[in-house]
Order: C-alpha cells, then sequence, then structure tokens
C-alpha cells in the first residue's frame, strides 16, 4: 500500500472505532443518570 | 365503528429488557444492506480517502442530530411514529407518522426479495451454482427477467426462499419486543460481526489486497470541492443509519422512561459507521484480488455497489478465489444476517402503527400485516418482472419518501411548531450526553437545508431524465404510484379514528424550571 493510503486507512478506522470505543467507554461511565425529576415510574402506554 | 375505550385500560408497553438490549436491536436495524453493498462504493467514487471528512461531518452534523431526534420523539410521546406524532402534533403530525408507516411498509416488500436473493446466494455458493458466467445466471438463470411490465409467471427460485424469509420474520414479531426482536438482534449481530471479521481477515491475505485498498483509501481532495460529493456523504449517513422513517421513534419508544437516549445513540451511530468501514476494507481488498485476477485496474472494474456488486461481482471473483465457497458463505451469510435483522425493525414500525390505531393484539397485527405484505410481495417480486420493479420501487422509496419525510419532519417540528426546546430538555432529563441548543439548530437548519436541496434535484432530475431508460409510463406506476401510494394511506388512515382514547401526558412536563435547575446542577457534578 501507499504511504499516503496508509495514513487514510489508520484515519478512517481512528476516527469511526475510535469513536465506537470512546462512546462505549462513555456509557460505562455513566450508563444512567443519576437524579431524574420526580414521575416517569410507570412504563404503561399512556 | 366502536367508541374509543378508556385510557386507563391501556396495557403495558413493550420494553426491552436493558440498555444492551436496545443497543443491539438499534445497531441491528441500521447495519443493513447499504453498509455492505453501497458505502464502499460511493466512497471509492466520491474521494477515496478525503470522502471520509465529509463523512464525519455528515454523521455529526446530520446523522445524530436526526437520530437524536427521532429518539425524543419515540421516547417522550411513547408511540410508534403515527401515536408519536399525534401526540406531540395533532391529526396534522399524524399524517406524517402514517406516511412513514407506508414508506416502511413498501421497503418491507422488496427487501424481504432482497434477503431471499442472499440466502439463496448463500446455499449457491457451497457448489458456486453461478458458473462462469454470474451476470447471465443472476438475470438469467436466477430471476429470469423479462421486459417491464407485470408478470405473473412466478420464478420458483425466488418464490420458495421469499416465503420462507416472511415465514421467519412473522415469527420473530409475533414473539414481541423482547423475546422476538431484541433475542434475534442478540443472536444474528454477533454472528454477523464474527462473519465479517473473519471475511475480512481474509480479503487482506488475498493477492492484490493492497491495489483494492490503496483505490479506496488514496484521496482525491480535490473532490471535496464538489458539493455532489457533499451530498452523498450526507446521503450516505442518512440512509446507513435507518433514521426519518419511524424506525427510531417506534424503537426508543419501547424503553422505560427513565432511560439514557443519547449515550446509546452514540454508540449506534459510531457502531454503524465502524461497520461501513470495514465492509468498505473487505470490500475493496477483495475487487483488488478481482483486479489483479482480470489484470485490469480497480477504475475498470463495473459493478462497485448494490444488486450488481453482491450478486454479479462478488459471485464472480468468488469462483476465482482459492476456498471461495467459504468466502462465498460468509459474504452471502453476512448479507442475509444484516438484511434480515433490518427488515425486522421496518416491519415492527407498520406493526406498532397498526397495534396502536386499531387496538390489535401483536399477533393479531402480525398476521394481518404480514398477510397483507407477504402476498404483495410475492405478487410483485417473485415474478419474472421482479428485479426492475424492486430497483424503481426502491429509488422512489428511498430518495423521494424518506427524504421528504425527513424534511417535512425537520421544518414541522422545529419550524412549525417550535417543540425543539421541548424535545431538547427531554433528551437531558434522562440522558447522561448533553445536548445543546446547538442541537436544535442542527436538526432545524442543517438537515433540512441538506436533505431538501437533495429531495428537489432528485425530482427534478427524474422528472426530466427520467430513470434507467424505463418507460415513463412503467416509472409513473412503480415508482410515482408508490409515493402516491404512502400519501392516500397515510391521508385515509389519519381519517380513522383511534380505537382507544387517548389521555396522555408526557413526562417530565415542560417547561419545567426546577427540571431546568435540576439537570443544569446534576450536570455540573
Amino acid at each position: 500500500m501507499t504511504p499516503i493510503a496508509i495514513v487514510f486507512l489508520v484515519i478512517s478506522i481512528v476516527v469511526t472505532w475510535g469513536g465506537l470505543i470512546a462512546s462505549i467507554v462513555y456509557l460505562g461511565k455513566r450508563p444512567e443518570r443519576t437524579v431524574y425529576p420526580p414521575g416517569g415510574l410507570d412504563d404503561d402506554e399512556g | 365503528m366502536a367508541k374509543p375505550t378508556a385510557a386507563a385500560e391501556a396495557p403495558q408497553r413493550e420494553q426491552w429488557t436493558g440498555q444492551v438490549g436496545f443497543i443491539l436491536a438499534a445497531i441491528g436495524s441500521a447495519v443493513g444492506l447499504g453498509n455492505i453493498w453501497r458505502f464502499p462504493g460511493v466512497a471509492y467514487e466520491n474521494g477515496g480517502g478525503a470522502f471520509l471528512i465529509p463523512y464525519i461531518v455528515a454523521l455529526i452534523t446530520a446523522g445524530i442530530p436526526i437520530l437524536f431526534l427521532d429518539y425524543a420523539i419515540g421516547h417522550r410521546f411513547r408511540g410508534s411514529a403515527p401515536r408519536s406524532f399525534f401526540r406531540l402534533g395533532g391529526k396534522p403530525l399524524e399524517a406524517l407518522g402514517w406516511f412513514q408507516v407506508a414508506i416502511a411498509f413498501i421497503i418491507s416488500l422488496y427487501y424481504t426479495a432482497v434477503v431471499a436473493w442472499a440466502l439463496s446466494y448463500f446455499i449457491f455458493s457451497f457448489d458456486l451454482r453461478w458458473g462462469d458466467d454470474p451476470a447471465a445466471f443472476f438475470q438469467g438463470d436466477f430471476l429470469r427477467v423479462s421486459d417491464p411490465g407485470f408478470s405473473l409467471e412466478f420464478v420458483p427460485a425466488v418464490l420458495i426462499p421469499l416465503v420462507i424469509v416472511w415465514v421467519l420474520v412473522l415469527i420473530v414479531l409475533g414473539a414481541g419486543v423482547a423475546k422476538g426482536l431484541q433475542r434475534a438482534n442478540v443472536i444474528f449481530l454477533p454472528v454477523l460481526v464474527v462473519a465479517f471479521l473473519v471475511l475480512v481477515v481474509r480479503a487482506l491475505f488475498l493477492d492484490g489486497a493492497a491495489e483494492g485498498l490503496n483505490a479506496l483509501f488514496t484521496p482525491d481532495f480535490a473532490a471535496l470541492g464538489d458539493p455532489n460529493v457533499w451530498i452523498a456523504a450526507y446521503s450516505q449517513i442518512f440512509f446507513s443509519l435507518s433514521i426519518a422513517f419511524g424506525i427510531m421513534i417506534t424503537y426508543s419508544s419501547y424503553r422505560g422512561r427513565r432511560s439514557n437516549l443519547t449515550g446509546p445513540g452514540l454508540v449506534v451511530a459510531f457502531a454503524n459507521s465502524s461497520f461501513e468501514i470495514l465492509a468498505g476494507i473487505g470490500v475493496f481488498a477483495t475487487l483488488g484480488f478481482f483486479a489483479v485476477q482480470q489484470g485490469v485496474g480497480i477504475d475498470e472494474l463495473e459493478g462497485l455497489t448494490g444488486v450488481g456488486l453482491s450478486f454479479i461481482t462478488f459471485p464472480a471473483i468468488v469462483s476465482q478465489m482459492p476456498g471461495g465457497p467459504l468466502f462465498g458463505a460468509l459474504f452471502f451469510g453476512s448479507l442475509t444476517l444484516a438484511g434480515f435483522t433490518s427488515l425486522l425493525s421496518v416491519l415492527q414500525v407498520v406493526s406498532a402503527g397498526v397495534q396502536e390505531k386499531f387496538g390489535v393484539t401483536r399477533v393479531r397485527a402480525t398476521i394481518l400485516i404480514g398477510g397483507i405484505a407477504a402476498i404483495l410481495s410475492v405478487l410483485l417480486f417473485s415474478t419474472t418482472t421482479g428485479l426492475l420493479a424492486l430497483d424503481v420501487v426502491d429509488n422512489w422509496a428511498n430518495n423521494i419518501g424518506i427524504v421528504t419525510s425527513a424534511v417535512l419532519t425537520t421544518i414541522l417540528i422545529v419550524w412549525v411548531l417550535r417543540k425543539g426546546p421541548e424535545l431538547q430538555q427531554h433528551l437531558n432529563a434522562v440522558s447522561t450526553f448533553p445536548v445543546g441548543r446547538v442541537w436544535v439548530g442542527l436538526i432545524g437548519v442543517v438537515a433540512p437545508v441538506v436533505l431538501g436541496y437533495m429531495l428537489v434535484s432528485r425530482i427534478i432530475t427524474l422528472l426530466v431524465d427520467g430513470y434507467g431508460d424505463l418507460p415513463g409510463g412503467y416509472l409513473a406506476v412503480f415508482g410515482w404510484g408508490a409515493i402516491a401510494f404512502a400519501i392516500v394511506a397515510a391521508i385515509v388512515l389519519t381519517i380513522v379514528p383511534w380505537r382507544r382514547r387517548d389521555d396522555f401526558v408526557p413526562w417530565p412536563p415542560y417547561p419545567d424550571p426546577a427540571l431546568t435547575a435540576t439537570v443544569r446542577k446534576a450536570e455540573k457534578r
């Protein structure tokens, strides 16, 4: 492969897969809110 | 017509069992045929490595914001697209929900046929049944393509797998959100990822793989000055994420009220793009092998996207490859699984709308919709005229139907009803990744401008140039006719009264100064 193609291959992987890993880590650290407004405990159809 | 019954009788809403189940189902919906057969070719034709720049810009400025918009609508108003829109903006907006349902219904008719083709080719891979001329096999032996028109001459090789796929889809839908949709995605999505990873690794060790990757990733920076390249990027992101035609509204409505939306949304969006890059690497490494075998450059190859790539080019490559049958099985198996999980989500849009409007059970709705859709699907797409009809309906349903839906949704919600701040507050009240006012700006300005331009230019092109040298009358029936059907269905279904009276009150209330203070305080921690 040419150096420029390798660079863009690596950038593509870092941006998309890096974004995926970062978003998974972010979600792992903050899976749900700790504070909610009052209510919202029922889950019927409304 | 029976009088609406009291809201107190409303049943408990179906739910995903948890965050992971929702995320896997949403990724299963987003990762579909387009990731495998559309993205690689689009990237190659629009600047190669440089395409990454408009692609990421489109993901951040339109894809993720519209995904969050869908999540916010479905989760706050807790219903299918028609019911959520009805609760958000009354009858006029309900019609937009039914338009989305109708488009999803149309797409399901032919998407099932493509999944059935992929399933057939998965089996064909083991004995390379397409022989030395995959193009002749696909159009002649397999589909028996005839002239444009409407034929009732069924093709058993398509009809049987099509019926099998319909039966499987309806079984999953009938089993419900947790035991059907979620379970199918929890099983199929990991299998898809593993199978595709094996395929990509194998492709990377083929002679010529480096040439293929050079072709895909060498940047053409001059392309960034071409507006069409940017439109192609927005178009790819838009069609790939399963946004703006009811799927993500429906899926997010099955989350409990106290559920994170934006955090999982980021995972879904980046997972979808990660799979696209993976597909690009796998497909172009394989095309590089083919080009070397043929003694030509990548730019001389034909059939680099869509049906041509999958059912003509890839079979030709598989025939020349050591270990071809296994490679073919991995490719068509992946295509089948990716299509199947997306198909489930498309049909759930229709099923949820019918269940809520007519107050029928999930199983009844599945049988009703499945029966009608399966019959139409068989009549239209398992005959000798199926391929042409599929191509035309697909073009109109996507480029006109879904894009119209997106433009109307963003304009009506942000500019006419001015619900942007309410939906922003909703996202921030339940989510861990806060969205600012810039989010409202992105869905209110960038999305309608870019998508509106796409829509107008496509309509003009179709009216002036036609499509694929097909007769105007044929396009009027199968192309514009599909859109007319969706509009009529939307009007008729909106006029029909809701079976159950609706006393719905959104949670949390808006505007709520206390909530704003609480949320801000929590965000500072």
